[in-house]
């Protein structure tokens, strides 16, 4: 009788001291621990819409894509294969495309990138690496080879700085301008 | 007034497109036709085609070159060149305040104080003119040319220099003109220097002092 109960106290030690073990190791679920907060970034993504700016009642821009995000918290957008559509404050509209794109929420910049082609309704047409439309100062900023063609005009550089009706323009940088033919 | 197309380079190029008007600045380079223009400045006005260089100009033109503090082209063919403006064309160099170069007529005009350098020669008078395309140069007032090589010295009011090989060196000097050739002195209305031969032809009222050697 003796014998049995030994046997029986120590598979209580021993169970005791596996669920002791067991619980050190795998502690109880715990609340996930607190991610630092900029890592926290909650996005809405939208397929195939369009965003427009708009000040007392007329448009600025609109901006087509094919994915939009939006940061919640920041409001940044970011865009791909964009079409956007300027408005000039002469009436005319410049169409922008770019794969790649984003919008400032503070500033309202449009900052596009890759391979950006616009074409103007007066016809003037601007290509560039990279450019950034400037809804405070109403101007379009291009930079890596831009072409800018107005009319039998050819402005060429490193760097280009616009009004947003195309006509008052600034080339820095390797700037050449052919006017009446085409550059050699 | 020339159609062709012209080509604007520089460090920052400005283009006004609804006045026409672009300015450039830091290393310009205008190219028109087989003309280039060289300065650290320019302003281009492609309605009005006028141009203004300036800041150590240089204009090529085939085998003429005009250097200038500051150069203004009309209608991409007359140009006017200040600041110690020198035109040079094959042996010929033309100085002066200002010269009026046309292009299309290979002609320069030089005012005010004018000289002509050629290869055996100095011509200075008032006003110069050079017909590039003739090899020709027609001085008028104070006319005076020297000629270190042939020995020569003479003035006259006014003068006509041919600069071709086949000439001579043929130069029709008129009204008081007077030579001067190795000691001897000739004087009349009209005198024509073939300065290749030293051979000096004499034309109305003349009159020839010979200086013994």
């Amino acid at each position: 009788m003796k014998k049995k109960a030994g046997m029986i106290l120590a598979c209580i030690i021993i169970a005791a001291s596996g669920l002791y073990y067991f619980l050190k190791d795998e502690p109880l679920a715990q609340t996930p621990p607190e991610q630092p907060k900029d890592q926290q970034t909650s996005k809405l993504a939208y397929v195939g819409n369009s965003i427009v700016e708009q000040k007392d009642g007329k448009p600025l821009w609109e901006l087509k894509a094919e994915f939009i995000e939006i940061d919640v918290d920041t409001k940044n957008v970011q865009l791909k294969n964009l079409v956007g559509t300027f408005y000039q404050e002469k009436g005319g509209k410049i169409e922008i495309t770019a794969p790649e794109a984003f919008m400032d929420s503070k500033t309202k910049d449009i900052t596009m990138s890759v391979k950006v082609q616009a074409t103007a309704s007066d016809g003037t047409t601007f290509t560039a690496n990279e450019a950034r439309w400037s809804s405070t100062e109403q101007k379009v900023y291009g930079s890596g080879n831009v072409i800018l063609t107005k009319d039998d005009t050819v402005l060429t550089g490193d760097k280009i700085e616009s009004d947003s009706n195309m006509e008052k323009i600034k080339v820095f940088g390797n700037a050449k301008v052919v006017k009446g033919g085409v550059a050699r | 007034a020339s159609n062709k197309p012209v080509e604007l380079a520089a460090d920052t190029i400005e283009y006004d497109s609804v006045k026409g008007v672009m300015t450039a600045q830091g290393n310009v380079r205008m190219v028109q036709e087989n003309a280039v223009m060289t300065g650290t400045n320019a302003e281009y006005n492609s309605k009005t085609k006028e141009a203004y260089v300036y800041g150590g100009v240089k204009v090529v033109q085939e085998d003429a070159t005009l250097l200038a503090e500051e150069v203004r082209s009309y209608d991409n063919n007359h140009i006017i060149a200040i600041g110690n403006p020198i035109l040079t064309k094959g042996s010929s160099r033309l100085d002066g305040p200002q010269i009026d170069y046309y292009s299309d007529k290979q002609y320069a005009i030089v005012n005010g104080w004018a000289r002509l350098q050629t290869e055996d020669s100095i011509l200075t008078a008032n006003q110069i003119e050079s017909f590039f395309s003739e090899d020709r140069a027609v001085a008028q007032g104070n006319v005076h040319i020297v000629s270190d090589v042939r020995k020569l010295d003479a003035v006259s009011d006014h003068a006509i220099y041919y600069g071709s090989k086949e000439q001579q060196g043929k130069t029709i000097l008129t009204g008081n003109a007077r030579a001067v050739q190795e000691g001897n002195v000739l004087t009349g209305n009209t005198l024509t220097l073939f300065m290749d031969n030293k051979v000096i032809d004499v034309q109305g009222r003349s009159k020839l002092v010979i200086t013994p050697q």
